[in-house]
């Protein structure tokens, strides 16, 4: 593996006067479940890595007026078995982050770093678009907010700019009684990525539900299913749920992969879409 | 010493092994130190898959600061193998496949080594290759070893030169030609299925990658320290290829980290031997990433089986008409064997009147297909399994009870001509289905899932030549502690365990004072063993340890008796106290068995350390006529047994759930039924990832998925609910207290019972592995209108 420099700043001050060094490749680094692999492999030549588990406030997961804040280099880990993570307003990003590789991955991987290699298949995709969060961005001109939903671009696209950090995410409060549910198809139990990914949110709305859903793995990004959301918001029976499921299917563009082939991916997505929306309604009361 | 275990021989003692393995405190050759002097080695490795060498230019390569040396094949264009010596150590003339190893590089640092090895430049000269073994056995294939015919050959292969046909072994029973099954048996079968089932090449995957360690002496002594399953027989290959003696050659082996055949034989280790050659009293370490593991190392061949089987009305096996063609890989030392392992045992465990079987192994320009748990039998089980159950259903009968009548049992004139050993086949099959409840439909756990169950069963007999001998020595310590040195490997299958308590129990002591010598296995030091494969390690070694303990106990006999002036036939030694039955004396064996017994009135003494050696050989096995695989004995025995499964799929998504695998293994004797237990649990979940997972190769021979990214072995997550095993025991006559080996069996016939509880549940029949959801939905679902408008 080619060799790099390593720095763990303590302040944001140091960690952007690194990023920002003149002539170097420099790359920030959280769990490094995905950027040692990908130095290893050498699609990435890094010549400075900069952590940023030592900066202020990116291990935190705190309660605040306008939402629920998660630093950045919080792991899948704490993010699985934090209290305020597992509250039922918030607990589609628990469930989403337990469904994320396996017990050793999650004890490394934080949610920064699933939201910055902006992969299609990330797990805490699709429950942040369906939870509708923003992501918090710093840089040397200070701090700007994304929705998640501009958040990416492409395969490993996202709206940083040069220099700049994502340093958290902040999850709206959900409305009261809101409940979701994440279902993901993969070929394995545990320590595989998703086939298909898909987060389903209901909330308690004039008399009736507002619906979010979203889905992973079947687009270059993580997208969400508008107009599946409109033909639930409408009404649950059983015709609106066949139709938000085509909605769905008809939403996607998946590729093939050595996981799966588009065939298979398509024909999975209205089918696991049904799963998450029938387990949202299990939750309903 | 708390606990005393007495005849342990049969009792579920622990693990010798499982303190240490468990708390870390075990060693593995990565663990070992080396001291200042120790270089690091990395092969360069062929990007192509069948090409000429034109040039190859190592001067970048050793102009870099801290690089050592860089060997290539022309160094020592050295042919090595174990049945066929068609390998070059180091690629010379040409490469055959991804991966393979043209040169070595060694430096100060591994860094080093991996940024040289980019350096060194070698220039190709395509060629068309093969990865197809049906098509590749035709005679217009692109050839890939043009000297078949001038390599070295043990005399039991066939290759065929001007072909790529490593191996071709004919089995020819009843009324059959070299043109098929006469049609005279075939116009009296009700039913005959006739089709064709493949397996592709997966991998080992040990926790532990293959690691190799060597150092060349300037006065010509050589070791090699690695994780193997052969010390010996790597030190006779390195030694023979070499040219070094076998007492300069010493082969040092500790615990592995999982070996699955795939540390059988001899993979890297020569090339590790040949870089430590060019920098002299240097070790020189080389550690396999992941991804080399997969590809640059052993792997399982893959198969295209054909077969015609027929049937009578009443359910009786009438005729095989059998073609295996073995995709071998791009060297087929060690593969040649499976093929012809497949060969003799081509009928599986059926009693076939007529039998045209031909069983080839053909050179692919894929990694090297060499020994995997069970090989052979796997891959011909995956079809003939499948195709037992198609026959009887097509005459209206159980598949259970049809396998059932026509099974192999003891005293049965088997397709080489071999009587069949006492094993109970049909005790198996019974076994398992009262395990699964046979015959009664379970519900399954939702309207979109359907549940099925289904049988397959298997035999297996030893892989090896007719002559691998074991040895083994016991020594005892002052305190009546015994230590035994063997050399089986212990590669997590209890072989340690099982020879302290065979130790302990042919002497009369108790299993707690039995320590094995023999980690790591050091060819200076510790007796012979062939290899720890073929599941023959309980049954050879055990042989050769039960002699050594007999022999050591005969010793301690004859010193007692002359000390009371009795017959050595009227003493016994229990729970380590010599007894007289006639004089009912006794004598502890503490102090005794060192310094022996002092006579009357200290006028001298008797006696002496107590050391006792035993060795084990095969000498009944007979050769083959090469024309129809026919002889008076085949191999030496087989192991035989039944496994059922109960799984649900989901419908929706193709998903299968395993609910429950019931195994049943005639074992001959269980010397220690957890250990037999365990293997059977391991075996099932190792089963399902052999039916659920492969190696996966782009249209230039590249493998694209070599990492646990993208090769999804089954988890534990993903192990049946239940494993449930059942041991029968018939005795084996030349096995120690009646024991046979079942470390491989128990995989064996895990993916067909599996496709034949989905054909149960769904009706539809897969031929060709892996199974995925994938496939099962899209089978299913055959003609779905799939455009997204997105």
């Amino acid at each position: 593996m080619r060799p790099f420099d390593y720095f763990k700043p303590e302040t944001f001050e140091e960690a952007f006067r690194l990023l920002s060094l003149p002539d170097k490749k420099v790359m920030p680094l959280a769990g490094a479940t995905d950027l040692i692999p990908m130095v290893r492999d050498e699609h990435w030549q890094p010549d400075v890595v900069v952590d940023v588990k030592g900066l202020p406030g990116l291990c935190d997961i705190v309660e605040t007026p306008e939402g629920l804040l998660v630093g950045a280099a919080v792991r899948m880990a704490d993010l699985v078995h934090h209290p305020l993570v597992n509250s039922p307003r918030w607990n589609l990003l628990a469930q989403a982050a337990a469904a994320m590789g396996n017990e050793q991955v999650r004890n490394r991987a934080t949610l920064g770093g699933n939201l910055c290699t902006a992969s299609p298949a990330a797990d805490s995709a699709p429950a942040l678009l369906a939870l509708e969060a923003i992501a918090i961005i710093r840089g040397t001109a200070g701090e700007r907010r994304v929705p998640i939903a501009e958040f990416f671009l492409g395969p490993r696209k996202t709206a940083l700019q040069k220099g700049e950090l994502l340093v958290g995410v902040c999850i709206p409060v959900p409305s009261e009684g809101t409940v979701g549910t994440y279902v993901k198809l993969s070929r394995r139990k545990a320590g595989d990525l998703a086939i298909v990914g898909v987060a389903a949110l209901a909330y308690p709305h004039n008399g009736g539900y507002a619906w979010r859903l979203a889905l992973g793995a079947v687009a270059p990004t993580p997208i969400r299913a508008p107009e599946a959301e409109v033909t639930l918001n409408a009404g649950h029976d059983e015709a609106a749920i066949e139709h938000a499921t085509k909605c769905a299917f008809d939403a996607c563009c998946p590729i093939d992969d050595i996981r799966a082939s588009a065939e298979y991916r398509k024909a999975m997505v209205s089918r696991i879409a049904r799963r998450a929306i029938e387990g949202v309604l299990d939750k309903l009361p | 010493m708390k606990e005393q275990t007495s005849n342990p021989v049969g009792k579920s003692v622990p693990r010798v092994d499982a303190f240490e393995k468990v708390t870390g405190a075990a060693k593995y050759v990565d663990d070992m130190a080396f001291g200042p002097t120790l270089l690091h080695g990395k092969i360069v490795h062929s990007p192509v898959a069948h090409a000429l060498i034109k040039k190859i230019d190592v001067s970048k390569a050793l102009a870099l600061p801290g690089v050592k040396a860089v060997v290539t094949g022309q160094d020592n264009p050295t042919l090595l193998g174990l049945y066929l010596k068609d390998r070059y150590i180091y690629a010379y003339d040409r490469v055959r496949y991804v991966g393979e190893s043209v040169a070595g590089v060694v430096s100060i640092s591994e860094e080093i080594a991996e940024q040289a090895a980019k350096l060194v430049e070698v220039e190709y000269e395509l060629l068309p290759p093969v990865f197809d073994p049906y098509e590749g056995a035709k005679p217009d294939a692109p050839l890939l070893h043009p000297d078949l015919g001038k390599y070295e050959v043990v005399n039991f292969i066939f290759p065929k030169p001007g072909t790529n046909i490593s191996e071709h072994f004919k089995l020819r029973k009843g009324n059959v030609s070299d043109a098929g099954v006469s049609e005279e048996v075939w116009a009296q079968c009700a039913a005959v299925v006739e089709d064709q089932y493949t397996l592709p090449q997966i991998q080992h995957a040990p926790l532990e990658t293959h690691i190799a360690v060597a150092q060349w002496n300037a006065d010509g002594q050589v070791t090699l320290w690695a994780a193997s399953q052969s010390p010996f027989a790597q030190r006779d290959l390195l030694a023979q290829s070499l040219g070094i003696p076998h007492g300069n050659m010493r082969v040092i082996s500790p615990y592995i980290g999982g070996g699955f055949g795939g540390k059988a034989g001899i993979s890297i280790e020569a090339n590790v031997v040949l870089m430590a050659k060019a920098v002299p009293g240097h070790p020189v370490k080389v550690r396999m990433t992941r991804e080399e593991e997969f590809v640059a190392t052993n792997v399982r061949q893959s198969l295209v089986a054909k077969f015609k089987i027929g049937c009578d009305e009443a359910g009786n096996l009438l005729a095989m008409d059998l073609a295996y063609y073995f995709g071998g890989g791009a060297y087929n030392d060690y593969g040649v064997n499976i093929a012809r392992a497949a060969g003799y045992s081509c009928t599986g465990p059926y009693d076939v009147p007529n039998v045209k079987g031909d069983s080839y192994c053909v050179y692919t320009n894929h990694p090297i297909g060499s020994a995997m748990r069970g090989f052979g039998m796997p891959e011909i089980h995956w079809g003939l399994e499948q195709i037992m159950d198609r026959l009887a259903e097509a005459i209206g009968m159980d598949a259970a009870d049809f396998k059932r009548q026509n099974c192999v049992r003891s005293g049965d004139i088997i397709l080489t001509g071999m009587t069949m050993p006492e094993v109970d086949l049909p005790k198996c099959i019974d076994k398992v289905k009262e395990a699964i409840e046979w015959g009664r439909e379970s519900k399954p756990s939702a309207p979109h899932k359907r549940r099925g169950k289904g049988i397959a069963i298997m035999w297996k007999a030893p892989a090896m030549p007719p002559n691998p001998g074991s040895s083994a020595i016991v020594r005892f310590n002052e305190d009546a502690t015994l230590n035994v040195y063997v050399s089986g490997q212990e590669l997590g299958q209890g072989a340690f365990t099982v020879a302290a308590q065979m130790a302990a129990e042919a002497l009369g002591i108790p299993y707690e004072w039995v320590r094995v010598s023999a980690n790591p296995v050091d060819t200076k030091y510790s007796p012979y063993e062939w290899q720890t494969v073929a599941s023959r390690v309980t049954w050879s070694m055990g042989n050769a340890v039960k002699a050594a303990a007999e022999h050591a106990r005969g010793q301690i006999l004859e010193i007692v008796a002359k000390y009371w002036n009795e017959n050595p036939a009227d003493l016994d030694i229990k729970d380590g106290v010599v007894i007289s039955y006639k004089s009912e004396r006794e004598q502890t064996l503490k102090k005794m068995v060192i310094y022996g017994l002092p006579n009357e009135n200290f006028e001298g003494w008797q006696g002496g350390p107590i050391v006792g050696s035993g060795k084990f050989m095969p000498t009944y096995v007979t050769g083959l006529d090469p024309e129809t695989g026919q002889g008076a004995r085949a191999v030496v025995h087989y192991t035989v047994g039944a496994q059922a499964v109960d799984l649900e799929v989901d419908t929706e998504t193709g998903q299968i759930e395993v609910l429950k695998i019931a195994s049943a293994y005639d074992v001959g004797k269980a010397i220690n039924p957890d250990l037999v237990l365990t293997q059977i649990e391991g075996g099932a979940v190792h089963g399902l990832s052999s039916a659920f997972e492969c190696m996966l190769f782009d249209d230039r021979g590249r493998l694209r998925n070599p990492s646990f990214v993208d090769y999804k072995i089954v988890t534990s997550l993903d192990a049946p609910r239940e494993i449930h095993g059942d041991i029968v025991e018939t005795p084996l006559e030349d096995g120690p207290w009646g024991a046979r080996g079942v470390g491989e069996h128990v995989m064996v016939q895990t993916a067909p019972a599996i496709a034949n509880a989905l054909y149960n549940a769904l009706g539809v029949r897969f031929n060709d592995l892996p199974l995925s959801a994938e496939k099962i939905y899209l089978a299913t679902h055959e003609g779905e209108e799939l455009i997204c408008k997105a």
